[in-house]
Parts: C-alpha cells; structure tokens; sequence
C-alpha cells in the first residue's frame, strides 16, 4: 500500500489498473479524458497488460465493451454528460445483456446550455436501465468504487453492469490523499472473471442472440432484472463487510454524518455532500440537532436503510443536484416514495442547488434548514425550491442587459 | 442508385396501379365483438433467479453463412473478365467477403450473399464491374 495525491479520475484509473481489466475501448470527453489518458500511458508503457482501443464515438465504445463482457473478458469504459447520451442506447442493451461491465461516468451537465461542470442529470438519464450506480464523494472512494464495483457485477447473483459516478471538475480534477492498495490483496479480494452464462473460446466461435419476445418472456426478463438489482443490496452488504476486513475502510449503500440523534436530516448525493456535512456541523454549532444522510448507492435503491435512517425524524429535506424538469427534483420523489407509507414519516421538503456546478454557500445551507425548522412547525411543506442568492441573481441580471445591449449593437 | 429506380418513370407507374388494386380489393366489412371469458390464472410472485436462467441470451455456432442474403439485391455486380487486371481491389472492398478468387485469380462472387451494394463497382479502376438489374416488375 502507497499513499499519493491523486486526482479523482487518476484514483478511477488506479482502480481499473488494480482490477486488471483486459480491454479498454474509449472515446475523449470532458473532464472525463483523463482517466483514459492515464490509463493508454500505462498501457503504452507496459505497465498494464491490456487491450486500449480508440473508437469512433461512445455508441460504439459501450457497444464494444459491453461485448467483450460478453465473451468473458473483463472490459472498462469512461464517459460523460453528451457522451453517455451519445451512448444511451446501448446502456439498456448492455444492462440486458446481464453483463459484468463497469465504467465511470464524470458528471457534466447536460445540453442546453453547455457546460462542463457538474451536475447529476447525465448519470440520473441512465437510472432505470439496469446498470446499478455508485455515487462517490472523495477521490479514495472513485478508486475503492471501482474495486468493489467489478465484485459486485461479478457476482454471480447479480450479474449486471456498474456506473461508478464522480462530480466533474470538483472531484475529478481535485487532487486528495489516496491509499493505494497492493495488488495482491486486490486479487484476493477480486478473483479472476469466470462466467459460465457468456463466454467465448477462439477454438469455438459462437454468436450470442438476443431473443426477440413478446410480453410474458419479455416481462419475465426485465423482472428479473430488478430482482438481480434487488439481490445487489444483499451482495453488496457482503462484500462491503469484506472489503473492510481487508482494506479497513468501510462503504454502506447510504453513510450517515451526525444522523442518528438528529432532529433534521439532509440528503444528497456525491462530492458535494462535503459541503453539507460542513454545513450540519455549523447548524450544530447553532443548536440545531443537523444530520446528513449521503445516498451512495442509487440503484439499487436502498429503501430499507434510508426508512430506517430517516423515520422518526421531524423533517427531511433533499438537495438534489439534478431537476427533472416540470417536476423537480429526481431523488426527493425516490425518498418521498420510501417514506409516504411510514407511520413516522418526517415532513418533507424539496430543494435543488449544485446544477451546473453552481456552489452551495454557508447561507443557503442556512437557509434550507431555517425552512425545515419551519415546515416542521408548520407540519408540512410544498414545492421545489432552487438554491440561488441575491449576488447571483444580480450577477445574472447583468449578463441578461450585457446580452441585450450586444443584441441592439 | 435511388434516381436510378426512380426514373424508369412507367415501371414506378405500374408498381404503384399494383400495390393500389391489391389495398383497394379489401371490401369494408362490419366488426363483430364477441365477449371472451377471462382466463382464470391465479396472479403469482415470480421469484428470483439467476442470470445464467435468466439472461435472454441465446448461445449458438456462428450461423450468418446459412442465412443467405442475396435476395435483398436490386442490382447485381457483373464482373467482365476482358476488362478486369486481376488487380483484387474489388475483393478488398467488398463489405461482406463475398468476393474470392477462382483458379486463374479472377473474382468470382458468391450471389447467395451479395447484397448488391455495388461498391465492388465503384472500386474497380479498370471499370469492369457493370450493374444489372436483377428483376424487372411489370
Ligand atoms: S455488390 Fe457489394 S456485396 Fe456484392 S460483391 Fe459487390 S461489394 Fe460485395
Ligand atoms: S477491381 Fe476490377 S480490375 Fe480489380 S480485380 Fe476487381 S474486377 Fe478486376
């Protein structure tokens, strides 16, 4: 084991190194590239003996690793944003194809507007296609992520493909403290891919079909895509208590931060809940009895470790860094599902903030507990509120008669 | 290709006057409903099984040369051996490996799987590939 400053997308590098994977097809996107530029250096230096292919857009580099998990090779790809929509199609016919593929998604707003810095609409785009999804929120849990990740779709009662997810810029390009672990305990704690449902042998070309169904086979299939989804909450319990043993550092499916004796929970997801947990800390400070509940695994979602987390509490609000738009937030309508048959269910309040990368201030976080307070008195809370302040609306304002006057000129 | 259907005007003319009397031979008919009794099947619990029952994946020996795919052809490549240098610039092209040599290293195609993309024509320096309509509707 070594310890080195590592960037978020040099730590997922790391962990596709560790796991030794045998082929990498690729496409470049912000910020997304470095982890293949990381990864084609090593190659070229032989480093890591692996297969590198450049393809010609991300449609076909999905489709190219997702076949090759077919024949029974272990396959990596990265992505983001416009790339993964690029590639979306494929992202269900890979998850059906009951495949063990991992890759790493940096999140990226999606367009319009263009932006490269970070929100979760890209990742969230992909939620009910059968790849599961880790959300990390520091540069060791990316690389431990991608450990656990190719455990996990290994296993063969899950047999389904990863998205391990980090936040553009504010990770990937964030330089932390990692742990490096040896690649002999690595190899203990991941034994070599060996499939018995898909596979292929150079003595015995086959071709592998898809059946074309109609409703009964097809739910059937779908069905039990859920339920292998379902079965991950339970491998990966397991294999988490494992990796511990072996790595002493622990990830559940959700992490609590000051929850248990908490009166008002936060939830969010990815790097930006570090600004949160600074923010519950402070609420502290005040007397606010403050928590925080991080959603490390989304799919599969954990119903059970959220209700059991959150209920009871006087209020919950989520922070989703995302918008469905013409609804709101996406994880608040999840939470809000787990909840609403709870005979202690919290009130509940909706905010969004972080999209685009927008940074979440001290006085928001303020601000959105001051409104828990509230809705907790009040018993109850309507709406989806978007964090912005004054100095940004000021800031837009500028930029909107900046645009005008450009447009009379 | 496409202007090349098209403009053989009275053939185009003749296609639609066919495909026109057969939609139009179909009389308005009156619909019946009858009331089906409903299947009675108990709505169970499908229960969890694992991928290797469970993936819709069919294994098999590679198949595609028995599935033969010449038919889908409009035009077929008619190669002239007075013309043709031996060069194989065809056979290179050739997008589905149609193309092979015979015993004196000219091209021969296999026309149960050429689909007539007519590359192979294009390719050819010496111009020795010609195109040949494969059936004419009349
Ligand atoms: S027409 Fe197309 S498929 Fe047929 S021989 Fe020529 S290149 Fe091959
Ligand atoms: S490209 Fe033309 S000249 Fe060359 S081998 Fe084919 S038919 Fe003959």
């Amino acid at each position: 084991m070594k310890r080195e400053m590592l960037t978020g997308n040099a730590a997922a590098a790391w962990g596709v190194r560790l796991v030794e994977v045998d082929y990498v097809p690729v496409y470049p996107i912000t910020p997304q590239t470095e982890i293949i530029e990381t990864l084609a250096g090593w190659i070229s230096d032989g480093m890591m003996d692996t297969r590198f292919v450049t393809m010609d857009s991300e449609h076909s580099m999905i489709t190219a690793a997702g076949a090759a998990s077919a024949t029974g090779a272990r396959a990596f790809t990265a992505t983001s944003s416009q790339g993964l929509l690029y590639g979306f199609e494929m992202i269900y016919t890979v998850a059906g194809w009951r495949v063990p593929l991992v890759m790493v998604n940096v999140s990226r707003g999606l367009s319009s507007p263009i932006t490269l810095e970070p929100d979760h609409n890209d990742i969230l785009a992909i939620r009910d296609s059968g790849f599961l999804q880790i959300h990390c929120e520091t540069c060791q849990e990316v690389l431990d992520s991608i450990i656990l990740a190719y455990r996990l779709a290994e296993d063969e009662r899950v047999l389904l493909p990863v998205m391990v997810n980090m936040d553009g810029f504010y990770l990937s390009f964030t330089r932390e403290p990692v742990e490096i672990p040896n690649l002999e305990e690595v190899r203990e704690f991941l034994p070599p891919y060996r499939p018995k449902h898909a596979f292929f042998m150079a003595s015995q070309p086959m071709a592998q079909g898809v059946a074309v169904l109609g409703g009964p086979a097809y739910s059937y299939f779908k069905y039990q895509m859920h339920l292998a989804s379902l079965k991950a909450l339970e491998v990966y319990g397991e294999i988490c208590a494992e990796f511990e043993r072996e790595f002493r550092r622990g990830y559940g499916p959700v992490e609590g931060y000051m929850l248990e004796d908490a009166e008002y929970a936060l939830v969010m997801a990815g790097s930006f809940s570090t600004l949160g947990k600074k923010a519950v800390k402070r609420a502290r400070d005040k007397g606010i009895r403050a928590g925080l509940l991080k959603l490390r695994l989304l799919r599969p979602f954990p119903e059970a470790d959220l209700r059991k987390a959150l209920e009871g509490k006087k209020a919950v609000a989520v922070l989703d860094q995302n918008i469905s738009v013409g609804k709101g937030g996406i994880l608040y309508s999840e939470v809000a599902s787990c909840l609403c048959n709870s005979k202690k269910r919290p009130v509940l309040l909706s905010f969004i903030g972080g999209l685009g990368g927008k940074n979440i201030s001290p006085h928001e976080f303020e601000f959105l507990f001051e409104k828990m307070i509230e809705a907790f008195e009040e018993g109850t809370s309507s709406g989806t509120h978007l964090l912005y302040t004054e100095k940004e609306w000021e800031e837009m304002s500028l930029l909107k008669r900046t645009a005008e006057n450009e447009g009379k000129a | 290709m496409l202007a090349g259907i098209l403009s053989e005007g009275t053939e185009l003319d003749e296609n639609v006057k066919l495909a026109l009397s057969v939609f139009l031979a179909v009389a308005p008919l009156d619909i019946k409903t009858v009331e089906a009794p409903p299947e009675a099947s108990p709505v169970i619990i499908v229960p969890f099984e694992p991928a290797q029952i469970s993936s819709p994946t069919i294994n098999a020996l590679g198949n595609s040369p028995l599935r033969m795919t010449g038919n889908w052809r409009v035009f077929r490549p008619v190669w002239n051996r007075e013309v043709c240098t031996k060069c194989m610039a065809c056979l290179a092209r050739c997008p589905d490996g149609c193309i092979s040599l015979d015993e004196e290293g000219f091209p021969c195609v296999d026309y149960e799987n050429c689909k007539g993309c007519l590359i192979c024509v294009r390719a050819c320096p010496a111009e020795g590939i010609e195109k040949v309509r494969e059936a004419q509707v009349l």
